[in-house]
């Protein structure tokens, strides 16, 4: 078992946020193929709502 | 104060007796699932070629880019999620040893237990637990094949020709197991009325037995022959005529089943008023039905095209070169991508 590579949360977090938006670029750009509707790349509200949640809560 | 000791005996939780209800999360009535929360390769010899038959009767599958199917390894396989009888079309895509993840609510009854033989197991979308979780990692890493929705449920986007948005679990898990790929399979459906090869002839010949069995009962037979002969020919004919009409009288047929068929667009959630199992069944009594409409079998076709994008290279080794699926790649990937906004 390689060793965890990851040396904290929002870098797992900016991965795993990186292969799903390649995941939903090959499935919605084939579906584009499939039905004729233009693909719409949702990449940057998925980043965004990711980086939403990993925020630091504030400090009043 | 006074303090007083309770009669029962302590009891350190990990020693708690196991119960379904602990292990899938949520009480879920008529549970039938696996009592541990934990997926089986129980009797897959048995529900895969059931699986095969099933979907060789109800739909024409053709599979586009089967090569980028990897027969062996620990891949997360991710199909898109248009209707419900996708979890049974990607299980038939392949032979191989493959858990799947299931909603807990759809383990009750026989549903619970077939799916539980074909090597699903439970997770609460609302409130994991910790179990199932792990779970999908454990599976990963024992080499086995890992078939996750990403979009998490049957989703509307399908209606208007799109996806819906993708869960982050599939990437966790094949992150967290160093998994070796994620396969994204697109699943899509298309009423289809063509006749296959041997449906048209199989349709002829028996229709043409029973004409002729029927019209040699009627000219030898005795009385008792005659009127079972005219008992079958008039119930062929009854059935036939009524099923046609169910038929006819449904918009799409496949909006009946459980309303959310991709098939159809504009009433994607109505209910329709045909149930799907009767107008399904006549497709089998149209071939035996003399009629002069002669029946041509209805099946929709269902694509499943795997790792198909205007990108995907042809052998699965390059298909594999194209995921981040090793840390230093996955490093220099973030490295090279633009900071979020």
């Amino acid at each position: 078992m390689e060793k965890y590579p990851f040396s904290n949360r929002i870098e797992r977090a900016t991965a795993v946020n990186a292969l799903t938006e390649d995941l939903h670029r090959s499935l919605g750009q084939t579906k584009a193929l499939i039905s004729g509707v233009p693909y719409d790349d949702p990449a940057e509200k998925i980043r965004y709502k990711i980086t939403e949640t990993l925020k630091a809560p504030s400090n009043p | 104060m006074k303090i007083t000791s309770s009669s029962q005996p302590y009891v350190r939780p990990g020693s708690l007796p196991s119960s379904p209800e602990r292990n899938v999360g949520h009480y879920v009535p008529g549970y039938t699932g696996p009592k541990d929360g934990l997926s089986q390769q129980k009797h897959q010899w048995l529900t895969q070629p059931l699986n095969k038959a099933l979907i060789a009767g109800c739909f024409r599958m053709e599979v586009e880019n089967p090569e980028n199917m990897p027969p062996e390894g620990a891949h997360v396989y991710c199909p898109t999620h248009p209707s419900m009888f996708d979890p049974p079309l990607v299980m038939a895509l392949t032979k191989r040893d493959i858990r799947s993840v299931a909603n807990v609510y759809v383990f009750d009854g026989v549903r619970g237990h077939v799916m539980s033989w074909g090597g699903a197991f439970p997770v609460n979308r609302e409130n994991a637990t910790v179990q199932s979780v792990r779970h999908c990692v454990d599976v990963l890493k024992q080499g086995k094949g890992l078939c996750i929705f990403p979009e998490g449920r049957v989703d509307e986007a399908h209606a208007e020709g799109k996806i819906g948005q993708l869960k982050r679990g599939p990437a966790w898990a094949a992150l967290e197991a160093n998994a070796e790929s994620l396969i994204p399979i697109n699943v899509n459906y298309e009423k289809n009325t063509k006749a296959r090869p041997g449906e048209t002839a199989f349709g002829v010949g028996a229709a043409l037995a029973v004409a002729a069995g029927g019209a040699l009962a009627a000219m030898f037979g005795g009385p008792a022959v005659q009127v079972a002969a005219g008992a079958v020919t008039g119930a062929l004919a009854g059935m036939y005529a009524g099923g046609k009409r169910a038929h006819d009288r449904t918009p799409n047929i496949s909006t009946s089943f459980p309303s959310i068929s991709p098939l159809s667009r504009e009433a994607h959630w109505a209910p329709s008023p045909v149930p799907w199992a009767v107008a399904r069944w006549p497709t089998p009594v149209r071939w035996l039905a003399p009629s002069p409409v002669w029946p041509v079998p209805w099946a929709p076709t269902v694509w499943c095209v795997a790792g198909a994008t205007a990108t995907s290279p042809a052998s699965p080794s390059a298909f594999r070169s194209r995921w981040p699926t090793t840390w230093k790649s996955i490093r220099s990937a973030i490295a090279s991508s633009a900071p979020p906004p």
